[in-house]
């Protein structure tokens, strides 16, 4: 078990020219490895983003039955980071995408601590922007062992290449 | 600067409205934030949560964004709604637990770094009886002081469950 994120398979990946994309509407852009979701990360993510007692009143968690052992839904939407970053086959020399827009985001079934996520990403639309490529993707965050998937969610980001700078 | 520059303040009308008085406050906003900053301790905790660091992820494709080590990541402030909202949320009280249920149109106008001072400013849109419980529709604006363009809006929904019931 590897605590690396999604695995470094991007480093071999091939490359999809954002001008390009628009021919691989409909694909399946990666799947990544299994992801394990220990405490230490969890705990981390709450520090990070001030949801612990520390810096927030969590009286309210005390009573919800899924308690502490429940991973944060933008924790798993955060997660579509690395996954991108390791995976993603959109890209050339220079590039970078900017974080533009999420769309029908759902948490379908509850992540414990412990549980094994994977990403499954589908390229669904290619449009063209005065500043780069829009590229939205449709991500199944799969739940090992769950039918529903964790978290399901259209992101759209904006491809900056070099010549649209 | 104290500390209290950069945590969200706790708001003394949290949790007071009870359930059946929530139709009420449709159309209305229901909380707005302290003004804070995001401290760059946090912000490497949030990256580090996530593998959103060189050691564990490929991140050249970030490599050319302008600023990147000062830009607070978009899903950072997407994952500080929830903070936000444990010390702010007007709705609630004991016995009702929040689920976090989805989003809808979530959009980053502006690019925010470490030195913009944010806030948020939260209304209710809507409020569905589900089976489950009562689905909160929550338009968030997160304003950067000094700016016209906000650096996030969303439509968070929250499931609100009454666990007497």
């Amino acid at each position: 078990m590897t605590d690396i994120a999604f695995g470094m398979r991007g480093k071999m990946r091939p490359q999809i020219q954002p001008a390009e994309a628009h021919a691989h509407v409909g694909e399946e852009l990666f799947t990544t490895d299994w992801l394990v979701l220990p405490r230490s990360r969890v705990e981390q993510f709450r520090v990070g983003t001030f949801a612990n007692e520390d810096d927030a009143d969590m009286d309210q968690c005390l009573t919800n039955p899924v308690g502490d052992e429940n991973v944060d839904g933008f924790m798993l939407v955060s997660l579509l980071l690395p996954a991108h970053f390791n995976n993603n086959p959109i890209g050339e020399p220079g590039s970078f995408g900017l974080n533009y827009a999420l769309e029908n985001v759902r948490f379908p079934a509850p992540v414990f601590l412990g549980n094994r996520v994977r990403v499954v990403c589908t390229l669904t639309n290619v449009a063209e922007h005065s500043k780069g490529v829009l590229v939205t993707t449709h991500n199944v965050m799969e739940l090992e062992n769950s039918e529903r998937p964790c978290l399901v969610a259209d992101w759209t980001v904006l491809v900056r290449t070099v010549n649209s700078l | 600067m104290t500390t209290e520059d950069y945590k969200w303040s706790l708001s003394e009308n949290r949790r007071t409205v009870s359930l059946n008085r929530v139709s009420s406050l449709v159309g209305q906003e229901i909380f707005v934030t302290n003004w804070r900053q995001v401290d760059r301790l946090h912000l490497d905790q949030f990256h580090w949560s996530v593998d959103e660091v060189e050691e564990t992820s490929d991140m050249s494709a970030n490599a050319k964004f302008p600023r990147g080590e000062e830009n607070i990541d978009g899903f950072m402030l997407l994952s500080l709604v929830t903070s936000a909202f444990f010390n702010n949320y007007p709705i609630g009280g004991e016995n009702v637990i929040a689920w976090n249920y989805g989003l809808d149109r979530v959009r980053f106008p502006a690019t925010t770094y470490l030195e913009d001072r944010i806030r948020l400013c939260v209304s209710l849109t809507e409020a569905v009886q589900k089976d489950s419980g009562l689905l909160m529709t929550n338009h968030v604006v997160v304003e950067i002081e000094d700016k016209e363009r906000p650096a996030m809006v969303a439509d968070f929904l929250v499931m609100l469950t009454n666990l007497e019931k």
